[in-house]
């Protein structure tokens, strides 16, 4: 029943860190695409600066993904027999996917910032840079929650054990 | 609060697309040294302006006009499509303002008697009035015979006016009477919706400026404040601090009660300019700068609402304007210091 009850709660901490950060990017990345499409029906010639300022908030997902597959090798989901999982463990998996999840919700906000740098670029085209540095500032917080899952995966044996 | 933001990202992520194509300052230098309509149809390769420019306009400085507006008219068009449904006040405000050009043109082309076709040829399409109803106004041999034409329109208490124009001629009573209907409108529409807080107040300082210039326009015409009142838009609280006591002002007293005002420096400036040129045009230009410097406070105040839209509007108004000041100016033989200083602010 222990070992049942630490995979389940492994998973819904894999499930949360995909699921979460799989909304806040696509509303970020659905923002920024809004912008990037009125952009674009003004001036087509600036797809490429627009393309990479919707990509920006992609990356909380790609957190989310990371932090979901490394919860699930961890527990043997993946690559491996399912191991005997400690409810402790089973919690501290849960808390890293909760982290990452939680912390890409800042995708949104990117979404929002990356929208207006749209904006400011198809006005200027020199702020792209700017708007790219301004765009990455939300960023920061998802590292700082992947960073926080890791070092809880690695300290509970989930990494490395 | 993600709806607002989503609501408004597409049109003002595309009107700050447009900005980026406003003329800029090297080219306004250019366009101000041009002596003739070919050589700012010339000037105007490679802006939005371009396609609008036919082979007239070119060799005309009417038709190069009309091209210029009716650009302005398109863009004006395009953007109200992008409105979101629960910003209608500000998407009638668009429409609407090219029925009251059109009516301006109708009124001021029977007045100074001109031909139907020539009425019809100025006409700048994009307001709500469909372009057939606006081809039988100018059927209207008499300002009567338009007022009647209009019964059915928001636009029926023109008639309001009509005795007054009989009497004197002067066209202004029709044309403050026009504006008026279309802000006290705007006013009261624009109360209904909750949010759009940005444009109500654009729309109060607009109302606040149309009768002050109204004001201005007749004290400068020597008209009493009982010619003048019914032309006013009486929500207003500018108005109705400065009602007791400017009636019995002139010019420069008026301007002094307004001292606490945020009107008070510009139309000071105003003044120093009016004292040269004795033309009531530097208070309308002092006015509408304000305007413009209030839009641009809306914009930074709201970068996510219909701030953007409304700073927009109104610089591209400024622009549309300044060109067509450069027109007119080409077609007199001033030298570009001039035409210059005869221009508002030059954007960038």
């Amino acid at each position: 029943m222990e070992l049942a009850t630490g995979i389940v709660l492994a998973i819904i901490g894999a499930a949360i860190s995909m699921g979460v950060a799989a909304i806040s990017s696509g509303i970020g990345v659905g923002l920024a695409g809004v912008a990037g499409a009125g952009v674009i029906s003004e001036d087509p010639r600036k797809f490429g600066p627009v393309l990479v300022l919707q990509a920006l908030p992609q990356t909380q997902g790609i957190y989310g993904f990371l932090g979901a597959v490394l919860i699930l090798i961890g527990v043997g989901v993946l690559g491996g027999e399912v191991k005997e999982i400690p409810i402790g463990m089973g919690y501290a998996a849960l808390g890293g996917g909760i982290v990452i999840g939680l912390s890409s919700v800042t995708a949104i906000a990117q979404g929002a910032i990356s929208a207006s740098g749209m904006g400011s670029v198809a006005k200027r085209p020199e702020t792209f840079g700017q708007a790219i540095v301004l765009a990455v500032m939300a960023e920061t917080f998802a590292i700082f929650g992947l960073l926080i899952a890791i070092l809880i995966f690695v300290g509970t044996k989930i990494m490395g054990g | 609060m993600i709806g607002d933001i989503l609501s408004y990202l597409h049109v003002n992520a595309k009107i700050m697309a447009k900005e980026g194509k406003f003329i800029s300052s090297r080219r306004w230098e250019d366009l101000c040294g041009c002596s003739s309509p070919g050589e700012i149809a010339s000037l105007l390769e490679g802006t939005d302006y371009f396609p609008y420019l036919s082979e007239r306009a070119i060799n005309e400085a009417g038709e190069l006009e009309k091209a210029i507006l009716e650009e302005f008219s398109e863009v004006e068009r395009e953007i109200s499509k992008l409105i979101p449904k629960g910003a209608w006040p500000i998407k009638e405000y668009l429409l609407r303002r090219w029925d009251v050009i059109n009516l301006r043109t109708v009124m001021r082309g029977i007045h100074g008697g001109l031909k139907k076709e020539e009425i019809l040829d100025s006409f700048i399409v994009g307001g709500e009035l469909d372009f057939a109803f606006l081809k039988a106004l100018t059927d209207a041999e008499a300002m009567d015979d338009l007022v009647t034409l209009l019964a059915r329109t928001p636009y029926r208490s023109l008639r309001d006016g009509l005795d007054k124009y009989n009497e004197s001629k002067n066209l202004f009573f029709l044309e403050a009477l026009l504006d008026k209907i279309f802000w006290e409108d705007l006013l009261l529409k624009v109360l209904r919706p909750r949010g759009l807080r940005e444009f109500k107040d654009f729309v109060r300082i607009s109302v606040e400026t149309h009768n002050l210039k109204t004001i201005l326009r007749a004290k400068d015409d020597r008209l009493s404040s009982e010619d003048t009142d019914p032309f006013l838009i009486r929500d207003c609280r500018l108005l109705n601090e400065l009602l007791p006591a400017y009636a019995e002002e002139d010019l420069s007293g008026l301007i002094n009660l307004l001292e606490d005002t945020i009107y008070f420096e510009p139309l000071l400036g105003g003044q120093h300019e009016y004292e040269k040129t004795s033309s009531i045009l530097s208070f309308e230009e002092a006015l509408d700068n304000l305007v413009l410097k209030k839009a641009e406070e809306i914009r930074k105040g709201r970068p996510f609402g219909p701030g953007p839209l409304i700073g927009f509007l109104v610089s591209k108004q400024k622009e549309v304007r300044n060109l067509l000041a450069i027109v007119r100016s080409s077609e007199l033989d001033l030298v570009r210091d001039e035409i210059r200083e005869s221009l508002s602010s030059l954007r960038s």
